[in-house]
């Protein structure tokens, strides 16, 4: 039965029916599967788009250069963010009030002296604190987290510019530094400890216990309004929108971090509907092949017809022809999108890290749909023609 | 078994003229079941027309065509695609035969599908008609006799009511279209089944229960 139709399409047309076929599927899966692994790399919280903490402050003016205005946030402040949309937490970051002075000694006749403030916050909104993140009264040792930025600061401006060695993150934990600390007519000296670094947030942290402590000691009548603000909020640039909106300032990069989630999700939106119209172009092809692959054959279906033969087995006979096409299309396909998937996301691993070998479900059924579709298309042609060839002749 | 009747048909091709001095066009025409008919006509008056009609391959423009009292008219494309898998069979003039398929492999296109009567039967008929030699030879590479012979082998290998043949002799020597009639007037009386052959001859060189003048 096979070589009824066998004479009727050659090796060229074939190779070209094939490729378009396979083209149209890569065309359309590899931006889904694009689409998938930013989906997922966007949405993880410590990845480079960490845009569900945002941090405010108020814009500082000309009237707070010369005194007057306020920085802080009330509580009315406070309780109309909470109410923005969006929203989930705010947190009120605490600062210290009194003097701190940080001293380290790097080997004996170089000391390092510098004045420091402190800020503080509760754990929820910092990125990983380390397990021994705590303080108690009477604790002598006072765990800090920087900025991952601090140390970069430090590595490749203060160092080599003072002469002094670079140091990873882990000697930097391991490295000891007094803290002296002055104010309401005492003093005191603690140890202090890097615990961790925080991609998130730029400030010098310690436990909210320390410095809640350390200012009713030190600073005991200064009740001050927060300064700076962290918000919790599900990913949305209509929230920023409405920060600027009060005034509020936050940190530019997220904004442009935004911008560049928007930028990623545009280009890749427009790559999957690049996509489709490549795989409506090659279901059209396809279709016409199919209709060629008929046409070229009406003859021989018409007399299978007179033979006896019914549309439906016909529809089979040709159909197992036809569909064998979408078929081999899908299964050169799908490696040839997941390669260049991994040539892609090869070349991006060192700013999103590590993706799993396997791309998510929704591109493999997004590409299977395409085969679906094409199996459909040239099932419905097929039928339509099936049936104009074995009507009677006037 | 069936009867077939031809109700008052006129093809759009004839004129009034032509269709008063034949028995089939604008008539009422019965062939009934297990007859064997001759359709004599000269060239053009319809005599492959007719036979069309009644396989199905035309569409009946007036009149009707019935199958046992059940109009072609009123048959789905499935039940006329079941009917020629299992009433009726047919031997085109222009034969169908499939040229780049061997004899055999035309003949299998038909018989696959009921495996009746059995490849015996078949290799028997090809002895009697002197083709057993060429049953592996594509057909395009055969000579029109024995092309004839192989498609009314292939319009045999299927259960039917009716066997149609449109000039079925029409290549062959009088030897040999004598043993292809023959053969085919045994199939058809071994089956019960009826038979209409048509021919450009005004008197049939075969027997035949009735003739029928287009």
């Amino acid at each position: 039965m096979r070589r009824i139709l066998q004479q009727e399409i050659s090796k060229w047309q074939i190779a070209l029916v094939l490729t378009a076929s396979m083209l149209g599927m890569v065309c359309m899966g590899l931006p889904m599967m694009l689409a998938d692994d930013a989906q997922q790399m966007l949405q993880h919280e410590h990845r480079l788009f960490d845009d569900k903490f945002l941090v405010l402050n108020k814009r500082v003016s000309m009237m707070h250069a010369i005194g007057l205005g306020n920085l802080g946030f009330s509580a009315n402040e406070l309780d109309s963010l909470r109410k923005v949309k969006g929203v989930e937490k705010v947190g009120s970051f605490s600062n210290n009030a009194f003097e701190i002075w940080a001293e380290a000694d790097f080997g004996g006749a170089q000391v390092v002296r510098t004045q420091l403030f402190l800020e503080a916050i509760d754990d929820e909104f910092i990125d990983d604190p380390p397990a021994d993140w705590f303080w108690s009264v009477g604790q002598q040792e006072v765990p800090i987290m920087v900025p991952t930025d601090y140390l970069a600061l430090y590595n490749f401006g203060f160092a080599p510019g003072q002469n002094l060695p670079g140091i990873s993150k882990d000697l930097a934990k391991q490295s000891a530094f007094k803290l002296h600390v002055t104010g309401n007519g005492k003093s005191m000296q603690l140890d202090g400890r890097i615990a961790g670094f925080s991609d998130r947030i730029e400030t010098i942290l310690t436990p909210k216990s320390f410095l809640s402590w350390a200012n009713a000691q030190f600073a005991p009548q200064v009740v001050d309004a927060p300064k700076r603000v962290v918000v919790k909020a599900a990913e949305s640039v209509a929230l920023q929108q409405q920060m600027m909106e009060f005034g509020y300032e936050t940190n530019k990069e997220r904004l442009q971090s935004v911008r560049f989630q928007q930028l990623v999700r545009q280009v890749l939106t427009s790559l999957v509907f690049v996509g489709i119209v490549l795989v409506l172009l090659a279901v059209g092809s396809f279709i016409l092949f199919s209709t060629l692959l008929v046409t070229r054959s009406e003859s021989r279906l018409r007399t299978m017809f007179l033979l006896g033969y019914s549309r439906k087995e016909l529809a089979v006979l040709t159909g197992k022809r036809v569909l064998l096409f979408p078929a081999i299309a899908f299964v050169l396909a799908f490696p040839s999108a997941l390669a260049l998937r991994w040539m892609i996301v090869g070349e991006l691993r060192v700013f999103i890290g590590e993706v799993s070998f396997w791309p998510g479900w929704w591109p493999l059924l997004g590409m299977f749909g395409v085969l679906l579709l094409f199996a459909a298309a040239a099932v419905a042609d097929m039928w339509r023609q099936l049936t104009i060839i074995q009507r009677p002749m006037p | 078994m069936s009867d077939i009747l031809a109700d008052r048909i006129l093809p759009e091709f004839f004129t009034a003229v032509e269709h008063r001095v034949s028995d089939v066009w604008g008539q009422r025409l019965q062939f009934k079941s297990g007859g064997f008919y001759a359709l004599s006509a000269a060239s053009g008056k319809g005599k492959s027309t007719l036979l069309n009609y009644i396989f199905g391959v035309r569409r009946v423009p007036n009149g009707d065509l019935k199958w046992n009292d059940r109009s072609v008219l009123d048959m789905s494309p499935e039940e006329r695609s079941a009917l020629r898998s299992t009433k009726v069979s047919m031997v085109f003039q222009d034969l169908q035969l499939f040229g780049h398929l061997t004899a055999r492999e035309n003949i299998a296109i038909k018989l696959q599908r009921t495996n009746d009567p059995s490849w015996e039967s078949v290799l028997h008929w090809a002895q009697l008609l002197e083709v057993h030699s060429l049953l592996d030879r594509p057909c395009d590479r055969l000579s029109l006799g024995q092309q004839q012979r192989v498609a009314v082998m292939r319009a045999l290998a299927q259960p039917f009511e009716w066997l149609l043949m449109d000039e079925p002799t029409s290549h062959l020597d009088a030897n040999n279209a004598l043993r292809l009639m023959n053969l085919v007037r045994d199939e058809c009386s071994r089956r019960k089944a009826g038979c209409i052959v048509s021919t450009l001859e005004q008197k049939p060189s075969f027997e035949a229960d009735e003739t029928v003048y287009c």
